[in-house]
């Protein structure tokens, strides 16, 4: 009797409880509740603060909460793939770098193409250069070169492409290789060039910064295609006449198929964001560069850089 | 100059305004750490983007507080519900339990507890007072020698394998193997990923922990639970000894704080290792040097004090290469790094210059928390103990939903549940036949680092194996490791009683 | 209570585990490692260097378990390993009810089928009190769903 008591209860909840699944969400402006914006990388490091700070400042013109949810793993790919699967009713919105969109594709099997998303904008960049440790007996990229060209070869450190393109192009100006050594951990690569275990690395931005500004680590050219805020008289790599610059973005994309009007509702909304000052402070201090694009901007980046790195990949692998 | 600002420091901090994100932060992460699948790091990742409208010194203290409790925090829920809060806890797992098992589960805690604050305060001062030289002599440690410092590690394995060596390093391989699953460190390319996306980024550790330690516990003991139906799912302590930590206890544990403490600097000041690892380490070290290592595992106050004070000692001295060098000890100190950032400070050589006030303030804190800490739990320990008394029934279920939530929440992942699951049976059945499940999570941790650090040193090195002879810190862990080596075997040939087989 | 109960002999026990893991060494070092990792040319080590030498060693160790079961054999006072029916039975049940409870937070919200799960568990543990088992399952899943979501902003299913 009691079993039987107990099973109908509990059947009786789960309907009940099941039955807002069933419902169809309350038809109302847009939005009427909460966003929910998907972070492919781990709490607290740059992009998510990044992120975070966007979004806070974006809720104020949606007039709704954003929330976020980090998803991580695959090297920001994961977190792309959920937001593919992601219903789009535009209330699940989700960071979408450059680097898994365009170029870990053509190295994981991953489950999207740049066609299953919307653009909604780009709101940071990536910064990258060429550093080595302050005793280093280099002081230009010419003397890296040379030094190159004698030995033959050469060792860099970076943490994840598009950075060895970088350098293997330099390679190729001067006929000389470049042996990517891969570390995983920025950590580990900022020690092991303090210690001087290794001699030159194609860093990011964001995170080597402090290094060079305390005198710790010299840059010695800026990889991307501005100069970077800490060091503006360091010159980029294409001033100095190698035609090599490394574009990676931050964006926001929404699953693909979403309503015309919630696409631009999303999207005036970041522009506005992106004016913010708080936002643009917490990116100043954690070392990312200030930009925008549009989302058709960012789009256009995308799927030109997709087409890019598949040659770059299939190039090398012969 | 130092001893004046650090007292600059200590008013600072003893302000109320201050003073309440010190507690705050000691409260968080008490929760988040004894809550299973809510680590340290994860609290010190979600209240940093709160910090950006309060003063550097606030933020650091509360963030700083919250790491140092949540390290301990985790071993709460070690020793009641044989559930690892924090990886750090893992070591704390077998003998906390056991001795809660025993009735002896509010000892256990004040065990955990003073060991913590000791290890804590030990790094803090060592912080304090000699970072700068420490961080610069660990700079000298480079993937060689990290190397062989892994190598020196691994033979830990054969030292927790306890009665039968082969099972132990079976045990030990399974770990190493499933530290491989990933992406190569070299090539990038995946390696057992079954073509699961989310496996290309490894199996989280906590994931490991969570289904290998407690969810395979809980499937242990479902067979029974049903008998022993209403009665508490822990004894309660037969005497007042029980529930006190007696001076008996800390004439066995102090000196393992000393050493543990020790160790757990050192691999906190070596960017790269981290409190999973320590406690390890100090668990190790503990039970190499007891009188009798054959209670370890079941309920010995030192493999406690030996764990506790490694994995805490750890939480300051992370902040040696972060303060000295701005790099980070491990991945706690590196999400440290984000909250000085969002202040607009630069850690590293320059933070001395630019506002070294904070820097003071920030150590005076630290050595300040493990007294709050110590408080706090001391007032409220009875509260959290309070589970033990629960019916088995009621905290089974509700250990497997924790499970099941916590390892969700880390990576908001589903699949991740399904690894626990998986490992749930893996770590049953072999703990079920006996093998140490030990061996297999210490085999996981080293197993990434080790082939990381080998295969880069060789890279380096254009291909010679020789780099791994070359400087004095390789040859002096070479003689380390032989030395470990010869004392484990020589330990088990005099034991032969207690050994088993091979 | 039944007290049938499954019984193994250690030395037996060793015998199987020798066996097993010698065929999974194997099967890791021909079949899984060349179709989950790429060859890399001219590389060494490659990224199946250290997987293979693992396999090896797990080889050699599981002919060493095997040989120590061998030998064991006929040893008067061994260790046997029982689990009773009782245990088995609870231990798979358990197991199904986390494994239905996983797929279900698929398809459904997080709040009913926590609920669920927790009453059918406690019920197998069994607890029998009415009102002991509503209390739990009418408080437990809410307050843990507001926890995580609120205070720590996580999206459940």
């Amino acid at each position: 009797m009691k079993v039987k008591r107990f099973v109908v209860l509990s059947l009786v909840l789960l309907t009940l409880f099941a039955l807002p699944v069933f419902c169809t969400s309350a038809s109302g402006a847009y939005p009427d509740h909460a966003v929910t914006m998907i972070v492919n990388y781990s709490a607290g490091g740059g992009t998510d603060l990044a992120a975070r700070a966007l979004a806070d400042a974006a809720s104020k013109h949606l007039k709704e909460a954003i929330g976020i949810t980090n998803v991580t793993g695959g090297s920001g790919t994961v977190g792309i793939a959920q937001l593919k699967n992601s219903k789009n009713d535009g209330y699940t919105i989700g960071v979408a770098t450059l680097a898994p969109l365009a170029i870990v594709p053509w190295q994981l099997k991953v489950p999207y193409t740049p066609e299953d998303f919307e653009y909604l904008c780009a709101f940071g960049q990536y910064g990258y250069g060429l550093v080595v440790n302050s005793d280093s007996p280099y002081n230009s990229v010419e003397d890296v070169l040379q030094a190159a060209k004698k030995a033959g070869k050469m060792n860099f450190g970076a943490t994840g492409y598009p950075q060895p393109f970088a350098m293997e192009a330099l390679g190729k100006s001067v006929g000389v290789e470049f042996i990517y050594v891969n570390y995983a951990d920025t950590a580990a690569l900022i020690t092991d060039i303090l210690g001087g275990f290794i001699e030159v690395a194609l860093c990011d931005q964001a995170s080597f910064t402090s290094y060079v500004k305390s005198g710790q680590m010299k840059l010695l050219a800026s990889a991307t295609d501005k100069r970077w805020d800490s060091a503006p008289d360091v010159a980029t790599l294409q001033e100095l006449g190698y035609d090599v610059a490394l574009l990676s973005y931050m964006g926001l994309c929404a699953p693909a198929g979403l309503d015309p009007a919630v696409l631009q509702t999303l999207r005036d909304a970041f522009a506005a964001a992106s004016e913010n000052e708080v936002y643009k402070e917490i990116l100043v201090r954690s070392n990312l560069v200030y930009t925008y694009l549009p989302g058709e901007d960012y789009k256009k980046m995308v799927y030109e850089k997709y087409e890019e790195y598949k040659n770059l990949f299939s190039e090398r692998k012969q | 100059m130092v001893w004046s600002m650090l007292l600059d420091g200590f008013a600072t901090v003893s302000m109320p305004e201050n003073f309440i994100y010190l507690f705050g932060g000691i409260v968080i992460g008490l929760v988040m750490g004894a809550i299973p699948g809510l680590t340290a790091t994860m609290a010190i990742a979600l209240i940093i983007p709160m910090t950006y409208y309060i003063t550097p010194t606030q933020s650091l203290i509360m963030l700083l507080a919250a790491y140092n409790a949540g390290t301990f925090g985790g071993s709460m829920s070690a020793i009641l519900i044989a559930t690892p809060g924090t990886p750090a806890a893992a070591a704390t797992v077998a003998d906390g339990f056991a001795l809660a098992k025993q009735g002896k589960a509010v000892k256990a805690i004040k065990a955990a507890l003073l060991a913590s604050c000791f290890g804590c305060l030990f790094s803090s001062f060592v912080l304090t007072l000699i970072a700068q030289p420490i961080a610069r002599y660990a700079l000298k440690f480079g993937p060689a020698e990290y190397t062989v410092l892994m190598v020196f590690s691994l033979t830990i394995i054969a030292s927790a394998a306890g009665r039968s060596l082969t099972k132990g390093l079976i045990g030990g391989c399974l770990g190493l193997l499933f530290g491989c699953v990933g992406m190569d460190a070299v090539y990038t390319t995946p390696r057992f990923t079954f073509g699961v996306l989310k496996l290309s980024s490894g199996i989280d550790l906590m994931v490991l922990l969570i289904g290998a330690l407690a969810f395979s516990e809980v499937l242990k003991q479902a067979g029974h639970v049903r008998q022993a139906q209403n009665r508490p799912h822990l004894p309660a302590p037969a005497c007042k000894e029980d529930s006190q930590f007696t001076r008996d206890d800390l004439k066995l544990s102090w000196k393992h704080w000393l050493r543990s403490s020790v160790i757990g600097c050192v691999i906190g000041a070596l960017p790269g290792l981290g409190p999973a690892l320590a406690c390890w380490v100090g668990y190790d070290a503990a039970k190499r040097s007891a009188k009798h290592p054959e209670l370890f595992g079941k309920g010995a106050v030192e493999g406690i004090a030996g764990a506790e004070s490694a994995n805490n000692a750890v939480c300051g001295a992370n902040m040696i290469p972060l303060l000295s060098l701005g790099v980070p000890g491990d991945t706690g100190a590196a999400v440290l790094i984000g909250a000085f950032l969002v202040q607009g400070l630069t850690p590293g050589p320059l933070i001395f210059a630019e506002s070294p006030q904070t820097v003071y303030n920030v150590y005076a804190g630290l050595i300040l928390c493990n007294f709050v800490l110590f408080g706090v739990v001391w007032f409220t320990y009875r509260f959290f103990a309070a589970v033990a008394r629960l019916e088995g029934s009621l905290i089974y279920p509700a250990v497997c939903v924790f499970c099941l939530i916590g390892v969700y929440a880390l990576n908001s992942s589903l699949t991740d549940v399904w690894i626990m699951l998986f490992f749930a049976v893996v770590g049953f059945v072999l703990s079920r036949l006996e093998f140490p499940t030990v061996t297999m999570l210490i085999g996981f941790i080293l197993s990434p680092i080790f082939e990381r650090n080998a295969r880069r040193a060789l890279q380096l090195s254009f291909g010679d194996y020789g780099v791994f002879f070359r400087s004095p810190l390789c040859w002096a862990f070479w003689v380390i490791t032989v030395i470990s080596l010869v004392t484990i075997l020589w330990g088990k040939r005099k034991n032969r009683e207690l050994q088993d087989g091979l | 209570m039944s007290s049938k109960e499954s019984q193994l002999k250690e030395s037996r026990m060793e015998q199987l585990a020798g066996v097993f893991f010698a065929l999974l060494s194997l099967l890791l070092y021909f079949v899984i490692i060349p179709w989950q990792i790429e060859s890399v040319r001219g590389a060494h080590p490659s990224p199946r260097s250290f997987p293979e030498v693992i396999a090896a060693l797990l080889f050699v160790l599981a002919i060493c378990l095997f040989i120590s079961g061998w030998c064991k054999r006929s040893r008067p006072n061994q260790k046997i390993f029982r689990m009773s029916q009782e245990e088995i039975r609870q231990s798979i049940i358990t197991f199904l009810v986390m494994t239905g409870y996983t797929l279900l937070l698929y398809v459904l919200p997080y709040i009913p089928v926590t609920m669920a799960a927790l009453g059918v568990l406690m019920w197998i543990y069994g607890q029998r009190k009415w009102w002991k088992l509503s209390l739990a399952m009418l408080i437990l899943p809410p307050s843990i769903y507001m926890a995580f979501t609120s205070l720590l902003k996580l999206r459940l299913p």
